[in-house]
């Protein structure tokens, strides 16, 4: 008899199908992906192998805990803990409109989970509300590893087609293949400002209507380096977000690219409180060297509410 | 995944006492002496880095593949899987969890040519299949923990710091190079085999620093020197061993070997 009784279908991951199930022992309700060996040829694909071996390392409440692996002949079942939702459903069932303490109590779990996995020297690279789970109590975990990897050997260059283009980084984009931890944070703050509006907040459907999609709030990027910042600029009051040094030597960059300025945020983002649009800035910074840090971000102003909410003892479960 | 060695499984399941090692190694090794488990040791690793090598992968790949060797058979013998075959899939497995991945084909095809320029003794008649299904009881042998940490982000990290010569930190890289010829990676934390390595490496170039600045270096180290001690005089053991060391007789003590521990069943 099988150690876990399949309840229903849950969906197709990237690799394989995911059921809930439950534990016939100890009736613990979990998450089954199932990833099959038909292709004999290669052996276990390389994305689970790398899920496998980055979350058997990596234990922290807003990860998503891998409780087993069994291994038969014909497939190979993960065995996760079971999450009700992800942020995209969740988002999806009340309608696009959170009330902004969830949002904020979302961004903080969220923010803890990838300071940890950078602290650990592990890139996500595949940031997305799908990827993100929710369960009933409220916890946010990262899920879906399949494209994350340990950067603690200093590699030439990573593979540059790896995030999903809406939560993807304008560096990445444009072709730079020396990316960091700024990546996720990149990917983060695409995440939070949809959050908010309900809406993803860059939909592009190609890479160069990704970058034009950017460039039309955030402001066509400057590179002081080679233009008079001051003179191209001086309509736009919001400017010193479009400084970018040396965005014009990325491989990509186009000298015809459209010029945008810069859209204030506060009216895209009604919902956000100056410390939030604040905060969002920080998270959207052209620059990857100037983007806040996972560790910098938990510490903004913007979570002090949840702070003084958990030392006076009302918190709740989001750390 | 380098920042956290002592949350790691490595640490956590992997590493044992000398005694614990030596019982284990005798369970399965009675009739071979110590030297001679020093020369296989010595061997595989060698035959490791040849194919390494080949693919043009990274010294810390070569370095993973070869703890995955020894994980392998430190619960088994060569008489369960034949050493040759798991070599390769060491290898091929090392890659995709390094992100490097290389195709079963071409891992395969590379194995063929380390062995056959080795010497026609040894046969590999095996096809891509079976370093598929190799794969497979090598993952389970190691209950899919993957992440091996070395002593050469270590070594990087300190060199950084002391601001060590290029010379000496190249000096210093073989000599943790050669530590994967020995089982101290079943012992000792990665950051001591590293400290070892640069004690000995001093030792026999005579370092540029002073005398009192290195004492002074080691004695603010959070390291047990007993420790460093003990990974420098297995070292010093290696060496003495590899002096009569011959690459060409190892084929047809492989197979002597295995065909002992078959007629022993």
């Amino acid at each position: 008899m099988e150690k876990y009784q399949k309840i229903e279908k849950l969906g197709e991951g990237t690799y394989g199908i995911v059921y809930k199930a439950q534990n016939r022992e100890t009736n613990e309700v979990v998450a089954l992906k199932r990833i099959r060996l038909d292709n004999e040829e290669e052996g276990v694909p390389c994305t689970a192998i790398r899920e496998i071996s980055l979350l058997k390392e990596l234990k922290h409440p807003n990860i998503v805990g891998l409780f087993d692996v069994l291994h038969t002949e014909k497939k190979l079942t993960l065995v996760f803990e079971f999450m009700d939702s992800d942020l995209k459903k969740f988002v999806d069932a009340f309608g696009g409109d959170l009330d902004p303490l969830t949002v904020k109590h979302l961004l903080y779990q969220l923010l803890c989970g990838i300071a940890y996995c950078h602290r650990n020297r592990v890139l996500h690279r595949d940031l997305k509300p799908q990827n993100l789970l929710i369960n009933k109590r409220g916890d946010l975990k990262l899920g879906d590893f399949g494209l994350a990897r340990a950067f603690g050997i200093p590699v030439r260059s990573y593979s540059h087609e790896v995030v999903t283009l809406w939560y993807r980084a304008p560096d990445v984009l444009m072709g730079s293949r020396q990316y960091d931890t700024s990546i996720d944070l990149w990917s983060v703050g695409c995440i939070f400002a949809e959050m908010a509006t309900g809406r993803p907040f860059f939909a592009g459907t190609s890479i160069d209507d990704q970058v034009v999609h950017i460039f039309k709030i955030m402001g066509t990027p400057i590179d002081p380096l080679v233009q008079d910042a001051d003179t191209s600029a001086s309509a736009d009051p919001e400017h010193a977000r479009r400084l970018w040094p040396g965005c014009s030597r990325l491989p990509e960059w186009k000298q015809d690219f459209p010029v945008y300025a810069s859209t204030p945020l506060e009216p895209l983002l009604p919902k956000l409180s100056t410390k939030g649009i604040d905060l969002l800035k920080c998270l959207l910074e052209y620059a990857p060297e100037k983007r806040i840090s996972a560790e910098q971000a938990l510490l903004h102003p913007y979570f002090d509410e949840l702070r003084s909410m958990s030392t006076s003892g009302g918190g709740g479960n989001s750390s | 995944m380098a920042a956290n060695y002592w949350e790691s499984s490595q640490f956590q399941r992997f590493l044992l006492t000398r005694y614990e090692l030596a019982e284990i190694i005798h369970r399965h090794t009675a009739q071979v002496s110590l030297r001679e488990i020093s020369y296989l040791n010595i061997y595989f690793a060698n035959l490791i880095v040849l194919l390494g090598k080949r693919l043009r992968i990274r010294q810390e790949i070569i370095a993973t593949a070869t703890v995955y060797f020894k994980r392998f058979y430190i619960n088994n013998t060569f008489y369960d899987i034949d050493p040759y075959l798991m070599l390769s899939t060491c290898v091929y497995l090392a890659c995709k969890v390094d992100e490097c991945p290389h195709h079963i084909k071409q891992v395969w095809g590379e194995s063929k040519a380390v062995f056959a320029e080795l010497s026609s003794d040894i046969r590999f008649l095996y096809d891509v299949s079976d370093i598929a299904e190799c794969e497979s009881y090598l993952l389970e042998e190691m209950k899919f923990y993957l992440v091996v940490y070395h002593p050469y982000q270590v070594l990087i990290d300190i060199a950084d710091k002391v601001s060590m010569t290029k010379p000496s930190l190249q000096a210093t890289w073989s000599i943790i190079n050669d530590t994967y010829k020995t089982d101290l990676v079943f012992i000792y934390p990665p950051h001591v085999i590293a400290v070892a390595a640069m004690f000995l490496s001093r030792i026999i170039d005579q370092g540029h620093q002073s005398d009192t600045e290195a004492q002074q270096w080691y004695a603010d180290l959070n390291v047990e020197i007993t420790d460093v001690l003990q990974v420098v005089n297995d070292l010093l053991v290696l060496y003495e061993y590899w002096k009569d060391y011959s690459e060409p007789n190892m084929p047809d003590m492989v197979s002597k070997y295995i065909a002992d521990i078959a007629a022993s069943l």
